[in-house]
Order: C-alpha cells, then structure tokens, then sequence
C-alpha cells in the first residue's frame, strides 16, 4: 500500500513535468519557425529584408495585496502573456536602432497596425496559436522598422557622419538555461500577514494614513533569434512596502517608508520583522512630529549612514555605470544628461583611489540577505558576467548590453528591461579607509570644529523612489512637496550631531546638490556595509528603449562621508492639518 | 481596438474635446458574493462620519451645506479570449468612495463654473479605495482622510469661482448651481449570483476560435464581464439609498483588412441584468459565424462613394442616430455652459421633429418589449428617484434631462444626474426611446425610399443596418455637426437589384435639418444597448426606435489606414 501512494505523485509529477516540456517545445519551435520564415520571405521590394529578428514571450502572473489599519484594501491576481518582436533592417553596423523617431516612437502609428512591443497574447499558448501572433507582430514590426530605417538614412543625406559606432553587436549561437519551479502564492496567507503588519498603525491616531502591501510576480521567460541565440529563464521578484503619513503641529508633511524585497516570497522578512517596521515607522513619524524644524541650510560635513548611503549611491553614483546610447533623431542627437555622467569617463577618476566598484549579477546572496539584482542570463541571452566598475578609483568599464558606445563593444550580460541597467553593485574600500561608527562621528565633528560649525548633519534614512514615486503618490498626494524636483534626494531620518555627542531628529529639509562628482571627497567609509535591495529606475528611459519603468537591483555600500555637502531647509507652504480629529481617536478612547 | 458602442460627445475646444474623448472603457461591473442580512457596517461607518463632518465644521468660516458619499462595492468578473485561447480570467473586488462636498450655497457654490479656463475639469479627485471588509476604524479612517482633503479643495475652488465670477461679465445663466431636493430613503439586499466559470472558459474559447477561423481574420476579441456593483449612498439631506445590479455582457469583435487597407471591424454584444438570461452557446457560436460571413463580404465589397439622397436607419442605427443628435444635446446641464450651442433652449414647445415622432427617456424601466435594456436604474447617482422624460411629444419639444445641476426654468432634478464611479455627475441619457403613431411595414418602408430615391433623380437609396457608434459637437467654437460610424451598409436599389453591400462611409450632417427630413418609421423596434462616454465617464445607456426613412443624408468617405495586409501568408 504505502509503496502506490508514493508511486502515485510520481506519476503525477511526470505527467506535469512533461507537459510543461510539451509546452516549452511548442513555443520554441512555433519561434523558431517562424523566424526561419520571416528571415527568408518577409520583405517589401525596394526595401531591405530583416538581418535580425528577435522573439521575447514573458508569460507571468501578478498577485498584488494591499491593506490599511489590519483589513484588505485589494487582492488581485491576473496571468498574463506578453510578446516583444524585435525586427532589425541594415546590417549590424548601420541599421534602424539608435534612432528616435518622435512621431512613431511616442504615439506609434495612426493606422491601425498590429502591436508588437509587449503585446499582450493568450496565457494558454500552443504552436499554432503562437505562430499567429508572431507572424501578425513580425509583420508590423518589420513594416516600422523597415520605414524608421529609411528616415534614418535621409536625415543622415544632408550631413556628414562623424560617429562611426556600429549599431549592434555581433553574437554567436548560444542556448542558455535556467529555469526552476515556481513557487505557488499563498493567497490567504500573505492577505493575512499583511493585515496583521497593517494592523500596527491601529495604535497610531496620530498618523493620518497607512498602508502595506505585497507583491509577487513570477515570470518565464522564452527567448529566440535569428542568430541561434536562445533562452529561457524563470525569474521571481516579490517586495512588501509600508509607508505612512502624518503632518506635523505646524501642518509640515512627514512621512516615512520601509521596504523589503526578494525573489520568492518565502524569501521576504518574517512577520515579526515586518511588524518592527511598521512599528519603526510609526514611531519615528511620532517622533518627527515633535522634532524641530532645521533653522537654516546647512552647509558642511555630512555622514549618510547605512539605509541613506546605499540609497545615496544607489540613486547618485550608480546609474552612471551602465552605458547609455543617445539615439539619433531628425533634429540630430539627442542628448539627455539623465546619468550620462561616466560615459566617457572610462580610463578617468572616478572616486577617491582607496574605492572600488564591482558588478556581481551572479550573486544569489550577500551574506545570507537574498539579493533581487541577482541573475545569470540577461534579456539578450547573454551569461551576466562580473565586471570591475572601478578599480582604486578609476573607471574601468561600464555595464552593457549588445548596443555598443564608442568606448564599449562588448556585452557584458547586463541587458535588463529594455536596455544597459544595474544588477548587484558593491562599493569596496581598501581596509585603511573603513572606520568605526565612533570614529566617524569624531572626524565629522572634527571637520566642524575645524569649521566653526555649531553641529553636524547624519542622514540615516532617505526615500525609497519606487514607493516615493508610486504609492505615496496615490495614498497622499497632498504630503508630496508641490515644487517636485527629480534630481532631488529625499531624506527620512536626519539628526544633528553636536559636539557633545549629543543627536537630535531634525524635520523639513532635504539633500541637493549631491552628483556623481560629490563621490570624489568621500573621505572615509564605514566597516559594515549595508546591503539595500530596490526597484531601480531604468537608467535608459523607458519611452525611449520601450521597456520597464523599474528593474530589480541591489546596492551594496558603507556608510559614507563627506566633507562637504547641502542640507537644504524645505522652503515650501505647509498645507492645514485635517480639521476634523482621526477617528481613530473615538476607537482609541473606546 | 475599443471600438464597441461609442456614443461619445463632444463639448468644447480642444482641450476639452481630448478630455472627453480620452476615457472609454466597457465599466459593465461585475459579481459581489458574501454579505450579511442586516444593515451594511459600511453605511453605518459612512454615516458616522458624515455626521461628524457635518456637525463639527458647521462653526468654521466657509462650512459645508452639503455632503455626499457615495460608495461602490464592485466586483468585476472578467472572462476574455483571443485565437481561441484564454488572455484574460480575472476576478476585481473593490470597493471604492466619491464624494461631493459643496461650501457656499444651494445658489451659489464651490462647483460654479469658470469661465475662460481650458481645463475646466470642475471636479476632484474622486475614486478613494476603502478597505474591503468590514473594519469600522479603518473604513472611517479612510473618509475622513479623504474627506479633509475635499474640504480644502471645496474651500480653494470657492475662492476661485468667487474671483472668476467678479472679473466676468453677467452668466446668460443665472441659475443656482445645486438643486434642493428631498431625502430619500431606499435598501436592497445586495445582490449574488452562481456562475459556473468553466462553462464560460469553454464558451468564450469557442466564439473566438470562429472569431480566428479564417487566413484574413486579423485581430478579434471575446469576453464576457459580469459585474456586481452594491452602490451605497448618503448625504447630508437624510437620503440613504443602496441599490445593487448585476450587468452581464459577451461581446464579440473581430475584424479584417480590405486589400487598399481599410480596416473593417464588426462586433456583437448581448446585454442582460443575469448571466443566465443570456442567450444560450448555440445562439453565439452562429451568430459568431454570421459575424465571420458579413466580415468576408465586407472585405471584397466595393467602396461607396459620397452620396447625398434618401436613407433607411434601421431601429440600432437610428437609435444611436438620435442618442447623439439628440440626446446629448437635451443634457441639461449644456445650457449653463457658455460655450455650449445649446441647440434647443429656444425651442421650448416649438416643433423639432415630424408630428408622428415622439422621444422619451425612461430609466424606469429594464426591458422593453421584453428586451433587456440597459439604462434602467431607480436613483440617478446624486440620490434622486429615476424619472420617465417625455422629451418630445408628437414632435413638440417638452423637457430636458436634468441632473442637479438646475437650469433657467428647471430648477429641480429628473433623476438624470449620472457618472461613472470616480467621476462628478452631470445630467445624462439613460433608455432612449423612440415612438411613432404613423408606421408601415419594413417591407413597405423600403418601397417608399425606391420611391424617394426616384422623385430625387437616384439608382439606389442606402440602408444603414448597424452603427459602431458615433459622435457629435456640441459646442459654440466648433461646427455643431454629428458623425454615425457605420459598419454595415446596403445600396437598395430602384429597379429592385439585390441589395448590395458597400463599405468606407461614415453618415454625416446637423441636428435640425437631418430631424426635418425624417417622412417615415416602419412598425419595428430595435434596441442598441452601449456605453455612453461624454464629462461624468462611462455610463450604460439604450437607444430604441422603429426603423427611419429620411428623405436626405449625407455621407462622407470614412477615414482609412494606409498599411497594408500583412506581406506574408497566416502560417
């Protein structure tokens, strides 16, 4: 008897994992075909045929949770699958890429064309059904492409072209695995934990608005070109945020956040942590509602530690490292100055020269913490290779994809939602320079000794942008300033330090006028380094590449000084606190 | 590709033409499942604060004089295929709160319009999400955050529509801006229903494999919503009105490319207050067919050229036909806007249309010669009882639908203040109904346009049997014009040919002339079910009518893609 109970699950098993190959069988050869198909008969005379077409089908769920106060505000789950055609017309060195065509890139066609950039197709998938899409998508992505080339080429007639970086990178035929099973949501447990982390603000009547939330996305990714490149890759990403709001007496929004992520779910903090910072959060909102507001700007030795140097780094220096290819438009090249600080940079100094910068996408784990940046095969199905950023201060190399600059040409695997983006990076400093919290505080309060400065600044804390830009702009839009500025670097917990020791929370200010550059007069760093996990901005923008707007990644950095920075004081109108009590004061009293 | 049952308006200068065009999703709401018997905790904990607010601003400068919530507890069930596959299966509970707060006065509020501004939006940010189940603290958490921060913008507009009203010249309109009405108390259990989803799965499966069944079908899409929406909704009047519906839909699009790239759309919807009054598979899957068969004439059908003469709007046909020439512009609500033509102020008991026709607007009702109607409900969405309009009688114009926004000589409500969840109301269709006293046979109807199209000089007349939607211009800066999409259209001949389809026009003209040459209606009815889109959002709306002969229209050649057929074969 006990034997067949075994037996049968095996079966079971078998029978599911074969099915799954039946699956996977049908998309790939359904992409290889017609592939085979479009490269040799997809063409219009006079015009070009394809020299590259590349297949990515992301099928996907989305299972989202929120809540307030210990009950559910939302709980959606949704499968879905998504194809992206990539037609190439021209040849590797001069095709149809690296141009921006306004009208089409922004608003697409006016005809009513087929889409085939993450176009949604059936979840349930076989060869015959797959092979449709592809050839409806292929065919109006070839029709573009086939037309942006030709723009390409007369606004290049009347002028003479002194960029000579061929447009696409060359790659061999490589297949590439890596998938694994996918861990199945447990719908009713995680609506749970997130009432019972909700549910901490209900002590709070005097935060204004809470919120916490779960989600867990699981992808397979199936990928085919007509070089012979292919792969398919399982990945997860799975974050929990918290965020609340209040104001202070004096009507000053505050507001603070904490967010974890992971790849699994299982792999997110336990309940208790969750419910510590929930409770952290409220506290320290309580506390800064009593904190006094920063006189005046501040200019001087500031220390960011832990979360507020990672994200400093993260959302400063970092998004610098990856390369970044201005597209050409009709007007010429367009040139952003979004995080376009390193690009011809390589060989120069970067950061004082006891620093380092490593790229570690294969890092699945930094000391035991999960690491959402971690992958092996990039979005082009290149292996994600280590790269050394920055060696004793000097950059070495940038983080790239097979679009190649002139000082780059070769991908590194770290193409990620829609163009070159970070994956793990981690500051290193050589041991001389890694000092003690003690002794960090003594050289800031030195600087301001030597400065004549009645006290120091130490940031502990700063935004996340994600949830900045995303959920506090949907639960509080009032809280955010009304003088938005996206170069500004928002702060969460700061303290004066004065020369006693003595630390105080301060209120109302913000950090500005911290560049790429500022990394340069880090003068010591700290000896533990903080390991922050976050969603990303995509440093190419997505209205450009046409990807994602956010990309998982981890930041590894110590607590940093500087010798000289800005603390500026919030010079904005408070709105008037709510007028009538929060009810949670009845509830409280009850 | 949304192109199902656009009744859009249009009301203003560009920035407003955007605005209105913008939005346009089928919001058929779907299916709520547990619920106790006695009275919702939600409505209790939306009174308490009400309550609250009500009575403790009443001591500030500028207080309230008037609040509402309005809750919607939707559950939204979603069931769509493509090729014969599945894209879509998802089922969304919400729960959701709009809320209008007014300082000033009844004469006089923080809603007033501004004048010279290009985005006159008016409203607020409504659509706040409450927390699901039934935890008072922080249900009233969530209103009363919500509620702070109307009341600062209710006190901000204020002073603006203060300033605008002083640098402005006198409103031809002097009309309050808010009615006063009654409190009315109403309560229905909300409502449940069982649907077996696998059934579903398989039907929508199947529709869309014939939707996909030949080389030259391009892109098609089935899908089946069920909505139910439990509304809850109070004010500071006393009203206390929950009401729950169920809307269940399956619509079927598909469509194809003519070989000069014209892209030929057609669909098919089924409307019913129960999934299981919808019509059974068998009625669907040949009806899916039928779609398929008119897509393969359509495609090789010849192009119609412009052509002004005698037409026959079938009962759908003229039923959106009038919906957009005429019931946008009895939307009350148009003549206080200064910008608005405002077609029909002036002609208050004067005739606009043949004696034989009469036109009313009954949302009281939910079927119509048994047929499932989908303008039915019993309080408009500012709280008050749906009202049957009689708004031409015997082709004398009488009344316009009136939401609570009054207007010189209609100072209360007819339960036509209407938005969908998230939007501010403002007065809107609800079952259009054509009537005629002088009918004839639809067999002779089509003798009396041979006839017509004889007297004018003409081989053919044409026959509009179904409409995509359509839309028009309401406003003073652009020409007050309307435009009929239509999908299938015949040439009926003179000499008694068989009739023959054609494609690429769209049915052209203006209000007043087009109504003048309306001679005859057959002794039909036909009924368009649709969602209307026009400043409050998405609303469900119906327009019934006979079949029409008009003596003289107008169409103009339909705007057309340049792309051609895809190059390569289907695989």
């Amino acid at each position: 008897m006990k034997k067949n109970k075994i037996i049968l699950p095996l079966i079971l098993t078998l029978f599911f994992v074969s099915l799954r190959a039946a699956q996977t069988d049908e998309i790939m050869n359904a992409m290889r075909d017609e592939i085979k198909r479009s490269m040799k008969d997809l063409y219009l005379e006079s015009l070009q045929k394809p020299y590259y077409i590349e297949y990515t089908l992301k099928i996907y769920d989305n299972y989202h949770v929120t809540s307030t106060l210990g009950s559910i505000t939302s709980s959606s789950k949704e499968k879905r699958a998504e194809l992206n055609v990539n037609v190439r017309v021209g040849d590797y060195k001069f095709d149809n890429s690296n141009f921006f065509d306004i009208s089409l890139g922004l608003f697409g066609s006016t005809d009513e064309e087929e889409n085939f950039k993450n176009r949604t197709i059936p979840y349930e998938i076989d060869y015959k059904s797959l092979r449709r899409e592809l050839w409806l998508a292929t065919d109006a992505a070839y029709k573009q492409v086939a037309e942006i080339l030709s723009k390409k080429i007369a606004v290049l007639k009347n002028k003479t072209r002194k960029d000579s970086t061929p447009d696409f990178i060359q790659l061999a035929p490589e297949k590439n695995y890596d998938t694994f099973p996918i861990p199945q949501f447990n719908t009713n447990k995680f609506e749970e934990l997130c009432k019972n982390v909700s549910a901490k603000f209900i002590k709070f009547d005097n935060i204004q608005i809470s919120y916490a939330g779960l989600e867990y996305i699981p992808e397979t990714v199936y990928y085919a070109n007509s070089e012979g490149r292919e792969f398919i890759r399982t990945n997860l990403y799975s974050g929990f945020e918290i965020i609340a709001a209040t104001q202070a007496d004096d009507g000053m929004p505050l507001y603070d956040m904490y967010s974890a992520y992971a790849k699994s779910p299982y792999d997110l903090p336990r309940e208790d942590s969750l419910n510590k910072g929930a409770i952290s959060i409220a506290n320290n909102l309580t506390k800064l509602e009593k904190a006094a507001i920063l006189e005046e700007s501040y200019s001087g030795p500031i220390l960011f530690e832990d979360n507020a140097a990672a994200e400093l780094f993260a959302q400063v220096f970092a998004p610098n490292l990856a390369v970044q290819r201005s597209p050409m438009t009709e007007s010429g090249i367009q040139e952003s100055d979004r995080y376009m600080a390193f690009q011809n940079k390589v060989g120069g100094r970067v950061l004082p020269e006891y620093l380092s910068v490593i790229a570690e996408p294969n890092k699945e784990y930094y000391e035991k913490q999960p690491l959402i940046g971690y992958y092996k095969i990039d979005d082009e199905g290149v292996l994600a290779q280590p790269v050394n950023l920055v060696k004793d201060g000097y950059l070495k190399y940038l983080l790239s994809s097979r679009v190649p600059s002139k000082r780059v040409n070769v991908s590194n695997g770290h193409k990620r939602g829609g163009a070159a983006m970070i994956s793990i990076i981690e500051l290193l400093s050589d041991k001389k320079h890694r000092k003690t919290r003690n002794e960090l505080i003594k050289q800031l309060l030195k600087l301001c000794k030597d400065r004549e400065l009645p006290y120091g600044i130490i940031v502990k804390k700063a935004a996340n942008q994600n949830i900045f830009y995303t959920t506090l702009q949907r639960i509080a839009p009032t809280h955010l300033s009304q003088n938005y500025n996206p170069q500004q670097f928002n702060l969460l917990q700061i303290y004066k330090i004065y020369p006693d020791g003595r630390e105080e929370l301060v209120r109302g200010c913000d950090a500005t006028g911290f560049t790429p550059q500022s990394f340069k007069d880090i003068l010591n760093v700290g000896n533990k380094p903080y390991v922050l996990n976050l969603l990303a901005p995509s440093i190419t923008s997505p209205y450009v590449s046409g990807g994602d707007l956010y990309v998982g990644a981890s930041v590894i950095s110590p607590s940093l000084i500087f010798e000289d920075g800005e603390i500026k004081v919030s010079e904005d109108d408070f709105p008037n606190k709510p007028f009538l009590p929060n009810p949670l004061t009845e509830v409280q009293s009850k | 590709m949304n192109l199902m049952n656009r009744l859009h308006v249009k009301t203003g200068n560009f920035m407003r033409l955007i605005k209105n065009l913008s939005i346009f999703f089928i919001t058929f709401l779907i299916p709520n499942l547990t619920y106790s018997e006695t009275q919702p905790l939600i409505l209790d904990a939306a009174q308490k604060e009400l309550n609250r607010t009500m009575d403790d601003l009443k001591g500030r400068d500028l207080p309230p004089y008037y609040l509402s919530y309005y809750i919607y507890d939707t559950n939204i069930l979603n069931i769509e295929a493509v090729d014969g596959k599945l894209v879509k299966n998802t089922e969304n509970k919400s729960r959701t709160l709009d809320i209008d707060l007014r300082v000033g006065s009844y004469k006089f509020d923080n809603t007033h319009i501004v004048r010279g501004e290009a985005f006159n939006m008016g409203s607020q940010r409504n659509g706040y999400e409450l927390p699901l189940d039934d935890n008072e603290p922080a249900i009233r958490n969530a209103i009363w955050f919500a509620t702070d921060q109307h009341y600062k913008k209710a006190i901000e507009s204020y002073e603006r529509v203060l300033t605008n009203t002083t640098i402005k010249v006198q409103e031809e309109d002097t009309s309050a801006d808010f009615t006063k009405e009654k409190g009315y108390t109403y309560y229905e259990q909300p409502k449940s229903f069982n649907l077996n989803k696998k059934i579903w799965e398989e039907r929508i499966r199947k529709i869309s494999e014939i939707l996909s069944s030949e080389e030259w079908l391009y892109k098609n899409r089935t899908y089946l919503t069920i909505g139910i929406v439990t509304k809850y909704f109070i004010n500071s009047e006393g009203s206390s009105i929950t009401q729950s519906e169920i809307r269940a839909n399956v619509v079927l699009t598909a469509s194809t490319k003519a070989d000069d790239g014209m892209a030929l759309p057609l669909y098919k919807v089924y409307f019913a207050f129960n999934p299981d009054s919808l019509p059974d598979e068998k009625t669907m899957l040949f009806d899916a067919r039928e779609l398929v068969k008119t897509l393969g004439e359509l495609r090789t059908a010849p192009i119609m050229n412009t052509y002004s003469g005698p037409a026959i709007l079938s009962g759908e046909a003229a039923g959106v036909f009038f919906h957009e020439i005429f019931g946008h512009r009895v939307e009350g609500h148009r003549l206080k806007d200064p910008d608005n033509s405002q077609t029909f102020k002036n002609f208050l008991n004067s005739k606009i249309l043949p004696d034989f026709l009469s036109v009313t607007f009954d949302p009281t009702i939910n079927y119509l010669y048994n047929f499932p109607v989908s303008g039915y409900y019993k309080f408009d969405d500012e709280g008050v009882p749906a009202q049957k309009i009689n708004c031409v009688v015997n082709g004398v114009f009488k009344n316009f639908l009136m939401s609570r926004s009054p207007v010189e000589n209609f100072p209360k409500s007819n339960g036509h203040g209407r938005k969908q969840a998230g939007m501010s109301a403002v007065s809107r269709q609800s079952n259009l109904i054509v009537e005629s006293n002088k009918t004839v046979s639809v067999d002779s109807l089509k003798d009396m346009l041979r006839v017509e199209c004889k007297k004018q000089g003409l081989e053919f007349g044409l026959l509009f049997k179904k409409v995509e939607g359509g839309f028009t211009f309401t406003s003073r800066s652009i020409p007050n014009s309307f435009n009929v999409n239509p999908l299938i259209v015949y040439k009926i001949y003179v000499d008694r040919k068989p009739d023959e389809i054609v494609r690429g026009v769209d049915l052209i003209g203006t209000p007043l002339t087009t109504f003048s040459n309306i001679i005859a209606s057959a002794n039909n009815m036909e009924t368009f079910n649709g969602i209307c889109g026009a400043e409050s959002g998405s609303v469900p709306v119906s327009a019934s009518s006979p079949m029409l002969l008009v003596s003289k229209i107008e169409v103009q050649k339909k705007a057309k893609s340049q792309a051609k057929p895809p190059i390569l074969a289907a695989p």
